[in-house]
């Protein structure tokens, strides 16, 4: 797990990488040259001498210098490249320079940014391009069956989601890096779930629930995927399963989580059992809970504009102290702080400081240079991690906002739902509500209560016995 | 998740059970939590109109439910409070709450101009107006709603709907109709019957006869469909109506087969809808296309029957009658069950008594033609109950005749009484028997039955109502009315018949006998059948008829009469002779009445005058007047006074003041002026008589009969003169006494009392005189206080009263010698002179009483006494004087004794142009001549022949 790990302690990882000697590159360096060729072999020389950080300034200056696309050479040494540094880097780079490079990675980034951009046929041709036998491979059969499911080409996207499965696990098989492994296996559970989620959209809600059993409760990914799992057991009206589902992030282990449409399912859920003061009370407690600090964070997000480096600095303390400004604030900067993406960059600026580190263990004439070429890309990957926090932040905060909205429709429908009754007393003699029992039953009777021990295995397998009232 | 507006078309009224106060406020603590959770959805996104239109829909939701609660309140008030209650401050929560919808929805249409849902927003508008009754902004709103909603939308169908049922609802049909289409055309919720329904009836309504019928068709085809409204009800009661109005009844007919039920009985439930709903022409067509198709007579019976019910209702006489006799002919035929029997003679019976009340009010006296159609028809409707009710036909025929009565159809009235009474004897009513008979009474009675039919129908009537009621109240009338029968037909044995009968009846009613017997006599006695008369009186006498002592003589003088009539006619003819025989036989005649003789006295003294015959004349005179009214004298009073004055004319005296006193005795109660004529007349007469006695007998009435009191003073004064002539002076003092305080007698009481002065004086009885001398003096002031003009002899006596005073004072004058020394005589000629002042003004006070004697006396006295002064002033030498002294003096004097005598030539003048002027004709008048001429003057001189004569012209 990422929180056991600090950025602020990357000093004390030792690294037995074994680095090629820089001089071939001071030596570049003297000669006299083309500028661009010059960029070129400056790159290959980085890589090759295990500085990836290093050399990605350098290969942004020849994509964006160079109006030729990349020799084979250069196309290897930028695909190891990325396979150390991740994409990140790049995909602040204008399509045209991008294009230039015939690399299956810059397709996957060029690809990632036609989708952002909702090109999607563009998209799908350049994934197209990609070699099955690239590492970047499996992730961009994961693109490419997002890509369908985006389109509404459910049964491609499901196809490409199973072609991303047998890739990733073909790749896994393969691969020796941990880390890589580690990523090819979140990429191999999110295509399962991505095939769940395009059964969820052709509403084949019983295929969807089978594919998201394939995920294993241990996959990174699950917690996340626990709450699609409610959704689609909400749209099979089984609401009691839904309830159970979501009951499972009450657990401590998965405290950390925080997605306030589980709250909103969960409402949803009492409305449709027609548990209306159960409704209404999550809709009221939601709002006493995050009314004011939705509030503080809206008004943090609004004076702190993009000051990325802010935002980077925010978590950093938090990373230190385990404390922010708000309960909320922290509990969202815990979450964010548990995402795949955010942790490659947060990887990156790791690996890039170590760089940095190594760098300074040697002697050249072009390491001020060098080094300062590092930080520049340090500094960028703080500002992307910067970034990332506060786009997730944002994100949050409109998740909230989401909420908010989706608790008062509930909220407005359970009132509803009453007046109705009020105003046709003769739907409450159709009495299909249940026993008394269930209405005088309390919390205890129903909710888990996880302060005590708590049974791994049966986490989201739980499922409510709650009696529709309806 | 839903969005929420479909609320908008779900709101419902809290209409149920006893809790339902507890429910409304559980609603409106749900109301106020929505409104607060949709502000913070709206405090959240400031500018989303979304949350306005909800919370416009929420308040609008609330404003009703507080409406709703008013209302209940408001109609739960006491009739007082509630007229008492300020309804805007009763309804302001409610009101505050239409508001607040109001402002937010007009606030949307403002800020939010191109909000996707403004036509909702609209629509609440539309709404809210069609709430407070603003039919016209509702109708604006709602044709924005739909403007600006998306086609199809429940928004753009409602509110053409919500339109058109406005439309529907003010009968504009033809505006609704295209809403109703495009709304019905895009949209079919459950409603969809229901507002095709409505298109329906819009389409019939327009006369779109077909159209209506095809949507009623379609409407009952969905209606079996359970996403609609069930409709089947409302179609299968008014389709008929479309059918039968669109003439298209096989259609009907087949339509109400298919379910098993019968056209008619349809029309008929269609019909009395229609007649509860006040749509008589509809209502009728209905039955009338009902009728057309209808063959069945129980059913037509039941057709005829509804009529009956919607004629009623609006009040269509007409063809409530034609209802009713048609429905009458089913019964007759026995094709009706005992409901419509029922109903019939309800009808009738209702109908019959409302015209005839009708007729017998006074509302259509003057309109003759309807009420002879009015009383046609009651007539009419009680022959329907004769056939419905055969046992009671005797009444029905009696009020047949009432009614034809009151209307004035009395040949029609006379009728039907006819039968009444034919028909009331058979079945022996008595009651109504009764009835016909005074109803043919009062036909006969009646001014507007001709002449003909009572003149054929008078006797048989009142013979038939006298057979039946030999006595009672009315036949005591009618006995009369048959007797006035028969004696205008001239019927005397008729007449004598009825006169006996009714003795027989009425004994006792002699007034009416008399009244028979009168004309029975008047009869006899134009035919001069006397003896019949006689046989009357001897009839009376022998009480086979009763009459008064009255009637009794009356005929006595019926009698007279018929003897007098000859008479006349001879005094007619010229023939007096025979005339002055007649009435002397009437004298004679032992059964000649007062009257008659009377009558005959006045025509005998008459016939005398004309004759000339003065004794015969004044004796009958005398007679009639004794014997005649007071009226009658006055009557012919006249003539009396012209017989007096014949008797005047011929010198009988004593007979023509005798007459007119008597005529004064008779008329003496009388208001009338000949009883003056006959007073001076008789008192002047006696007067010239010189009888006294009679003359004060004659004043004695005159004051007693109020004769004016001027004609009484005349002849009193008259009276006086005659009591001086033969000196009888105790009654001439106790006249003169008498009249001394009657105004127009003070000149003649004036000379009466100086007269008796002068007596008094002459038998030394001085006391007298002076009080006689006191009281003519008084009696001058009085008549000169009361300004009454009086006699000249009257002022002579006052003047020659005065000049005496005046005579004193000349004797003093002259008496006095002038003597000598000098202011002796100056003295003595001072002293003179002042008298002779004294003297002029003394005498000038006298002028002023107008009396010829005052005048002349006074211009004598002065003319001489300053005469004499001036002749004594010069006539006086001082003694013992110079002669130069005494011509001195002497010419001192002459300037004194000038003036005196140019002054009494003067006066004197004066005298004499008075005398002149003034025609004063006294002996004293030469006096003035002698001061005047100096010379003695003539004091009487006649013309020849002249001769002294009375009163009586005697000499």
């Amino acid at each position: 797990m990422f929180s056991k790990k600090s950025i602020l302690s990357i000093g004390l990882i030792f690294s037995n990488l074994s680095y090629a000697s820089l001089n071939k590159v001071d030596e570049l360096m003297a000669r006299r040259m083309n500028q661009t060729e010059k960029y070129r072999a400056v790159v290959m020389q980085l890589v090759d001498s295990g500085y990836a950080y290093t050399a990605i300034p350098w290969m942004k200056e020849y994509l964006i210098k160079s109006s030729k696309n990349l020799d084979s050479e250069l196309e290897k040494r930028f695909d190891q490249m990325l396979q150390v540094t991740g994409t990140k880097q790049f995909e602040v780079l204008p399509e045209r320079f991008l294009t230039r490079s015939k690399s299956p990675s810059i397709r996957y980034i060029l690809a990632k940014k036609l989708v952002k951009n909702q090109k999607y046929e563009n998209a799908i041709n350049e994934i197209k391009q990609i070699n099955a036998n690239h590492p970047i491979f499996p992730f961009a059969m994961n693109l490419l069956g997002s890509t369908y499911s985006l389109m509404g080409r459910q049964p491609l996207s499901v196809a490409a989601f199973k072609d991303c499965e047998s890739a990733s696990l073909s790749r896994i098989s393969r691969e020796k890096d941990a880390t890589n492994i580690k990523q090819l296996v979140m990429n191999k559970d999110y295509c399962t779930a991505g095939v769940a989620r395009a059964f969820f959209a052709e509403r084949k809600y019983d295929d969807a629930n089978s594919q998201y059993l394939d995920i294993k409760k241990s996959s990174h990914i699950w917690p996340n995927i626990l709450f699609e799992e409610a959704w689609n057991s909400y749209y099979q009206q089984n609401y009691n399963r839904s309830l159970g589902k979501l009951v499972t992030y009450k657990a401590p282990v998965l405290n950390y989580v925080f997605n306030p449409e589980i709250d909103v399912l969960r409402a949803l859920s009492y409305l449709k059992l027609c548990l209306y003061d159960d409704a209404s009370r999550e809709s009221d407690i939601f709002y006493k809970r995050y009314m004011e600090p939705a509030r503080s964070l809206r008004n943090f997000l609004r004076s702190r504009g993009k000051n990325y480096d802010y935002f980077y600095r925010v978590y950093a303390d938090y990373e230190k102290t385990k404390r922010a400004s708000s309960e909320l604030m922290g509990h969202i900067l815990n979450d964010i702080s548990r995402d795949g993406a955010f942790l490659e960059i947060k990887k990156g600026l790791i690996e890039a400081s170590l760089e940095l580190r190594k760098l300074d263990t040697q002697r050249s004439r072009s390491l001020n240079l060098l080094k300062r070429q590092l930080v520049e890309t340090i500094e960028t990957q703080r500002n992307i991690l910067g970034g990332y926090i506060r786009k997730g932040l944002i994100s949050k905060y409109a998740d909230i906002y989401r909420a908010f909205e989706g608790m008062s429709y509930i909220k407005l429908e359970v009132l509803s739902q009453k007046k109705q009754r009020l105003y046709s007393p003769e739907l409450n003699n159709n009495n299909k509500r249940g026993d008394f029992k269930y209405l005088q039953r309390t919390d205890k009777q129903y909710f888990w209560n996880f302060n005590g021990e708590f049974w791994a295995d049966e986490l989201g397998d739980y499922v409510f016995a709650l009696k529709s009232e309806c | 998740m839903k969005k929420f507006f479909v609320f908008l078309f779900l709101l419902t009224s809290l209409a149920y059970g006893q809790t339902v106060e507890q429910r409304r406020q559980g609603i409106l603590k749900i109301i106020d939590q929505e409104l607060d959770e949709v502000r913070r959805l709206s405090n959240q996104a400031k500018n989303n109109p979304d949350y306005l239109l909800r919370t416009a829909e929420l308040y609008l939701e609330k404003a009703r439910l507080y409406r709703e609660k008013e209302n209940e309140e408001f109609l739960a008030l006491p009739d007082a409070r509630r007229r008492q209650v300020n309804k805007k401050d009763f309804f302001k929560t409610s009101d505050s709450f239409f508001k607040a919808a109001n402002n937010t929805c007009i606030q949307i249409t403002r800020r939010f101009k191109n909000y996707r849902n403004i036509g909702d927003v609209y629509y609440i508008l539309a709404y809210n107006a069609k709430e407070s009754g603003n039919d016209r902004e509702a109708q604006r709103y709602f044709a924005l709603a739909s403007k600006n909603s998306k086609r199809g939308t429940q928004t753009e169908v409602k509110s053409k709907i919500s339109s058109a049922e406005i439309f529907y609802n003010q009968k504009k049909y033809a505006q609704a109709i295209p809403l109703y289409e495009s709304a019905l055309a895009a949209h079919q919720d459950r409603w969809y019957t229901k507002d095709a329904f409505n298109l329906a009836w819009s389409y019939f309504r327009t006369n779109r006869h077909t159209q209506a019928i095809n949507k009623m068709l379609e409407v009952y085809d969905k209606s079996k469909d359970n996403k609609f409204v069930d409709m089947r009800g409302q179609v299968e009661r008014d389709i008929g109506l479309f059918y039968a109005t669109a003439g298209r009844v096989d259609e009907g007919v087949r339509f109400y087969q298919k379910l098993g039920r019968n056209f008619s009985d349809e029309l008929l439930i269609i019909a009395s809808r229609l007649k509860d709903e006040g749509q008589f022409t509809r209502a009728s067509q209905v039955l009338d296309q009902a009728l057309k198709n209808e063959k069945n007579d129980e059913r037509r019976a039941k057709i005829y029957t509804e009529q009956l019910e919607l004629f009623d209702k609006f009040a269509r006489y007409d063809s409530h009658l034609v209802a009713a006799k048609n429905l009458n002919e089913l019964v007759k035929r026995k094709k009706t069950g005992e409901d419509e029997k029922g109903r019939l003679e309800f009808h009738a019976g209702k109908y019959a008594a409302i015209l005839q009340k009708q007729v017998a009010s006074p509302t259509y006296k003057k309109v003759r033609k309807t009420l002879h159609l009015k009383a046609n028809q009651s007539i009419a409707y009680f022959e329907i109950l004769k056939d419905l009710q055969p046992n009671k036909t005797d009444e029905h025929l009696l009020m047949q005749g009432e009614t034809a009565y009151a209307a004035g159809l009395m040949t029609e009235a006379l009728g039907f009484y006819d039968l009444a009474h034919t028909t009331a004897s058979k079945t022996k009513n008595r009651q109504v028997q009764e009835r016909a008979l005074e109803g043919k009474l009062a036909v006969l009675a009646s001014r507007s039955t001709p002449q003909k039919l009572k003149e054929d129908s008078y006797s048989v009537t009142y013979e038939a109502y006298l057979a039946t009621y030999p006595v009672s109240k009315r036949s005591h009338d009618i006995y009369q009315r048959l007797f006035n029968v028969y004696d205008s037909k001239n019927d005397m044995a008729g007449a004598n018949r009825t006169l006996e009968r009714f003795a027989k009846a009425y004994p006792q009613d002699y007034k009416v006998q008399e009244a028979m017997l009168a004309k029975l006599m008047e009869k006899s006695r134009k035919s001069k059948n006397y003896d019949e008369i006689r046989s009357y009186i001897n009839d009376i006498n022998a009480k086979k008829y009763v009459v008064s002592q009255k009637f009794a003589n009356r005929l006595r003088e019926l009698l007279t009469t018929i003897q007098i009539e000859d008479v006349q006619n001879s005094l007619n003819k010229g023939d007096k002779k025979v005339a002055l025989v007649g009435y002397h036989k009437i004298l004679e005649d032992p059964h000649s009445t007062a009257t008659a003789k009377t009558n005959a006295k006045y025509n005998l003294s008459a016939l005398y005058y004309e004759l000339g015959a003065t004794k015969e004349a004044y004796e009958w005179s005398v007679a009639a007047i004794q014997d005649m009214s007071v009226q009658d004298v006055t009557k012919f009073s006249d003539s009396f006074l012209a017989i007096s004055s014949f008797l005047f004319g011929k010198t009988q005296f004593q007979a023509s003041a005798d007459l007119s006193l008597r005529i004064l005795a008779k008329l003496c109660s009388a208001n009338t002026s000949k009883k003056n004529v006959a007073f001076k007349n008789s008192v002047y007469l006696y007067l010239a008589e010189h009888d006294i006695e009679k003359t004060k007998t004659a004043i004695d009435l005159a004051v007693k009969c109020k004769v004016p009191q001027r004609e009484i003073v005349e002849a009193k004064l008259e009276l006086l003169k005659d009591y001086k002539t033969k000196n009888m002076i105790q009654d001439y003092e106790k006249l003169a006494a008498e009249l001394e305080r009657t105004r127009a007698a003070y000149s003649e009481i004036i000379v009466a009392f100086d007269d008796l002065e002068r007596i008094h004086n002459t038998y030394g009885n001085t006391q007298s005189e002076t009080n006689y001398r006191n009281k003519k003096m008084r009696l001058y002031s009085n008549a000169v206080k009361q300004k009454v003009n009086l006699s000249l002899e009257a002022l002579d006596v006052v003047a020659r009263e005065q000049l005496k005073s005046l005579y004193a004072l000349e004797r003093r004058i002259l008496s006095t010698n002038l003597t000598f020394p000098e202011n002796v005589f100056n003295n003595q000629v001072k002293t003179k002179l002042a008298q002779v002042e004294q003297l002029t003004q003394e005498a000038s006070r006298i002028q002023k009483l107008g009396s010829g004697l005052g005048i002349v006396e006074s211009y004598r006295v002065l003319a001489s006494t300053y005469k004499a002064v001036a002749d004594e002033i010069d006539a006086f030498t001082p003694p013992d004087k110079s002669e130069e002294y005494i011509k001195s003096f002497k010419g001192a004097l002459a300037q004194v004794s000038g003036p005196l005598r140019s002054q009494s030539n003067k006066f004197s003048n004066e005298g004499i142009s008075s005398i002149e002027n003034n025609e004063i004709l006294r002996d004293e008048n030469h006096s003035v001549y002698e001061v005047a001429s100096g010379r003695i003057a003539p004091r009487y001189w006649y013309y020849q022949n002249a001769v002294l004569m009375d009163r009586g012209g005697r000499q």
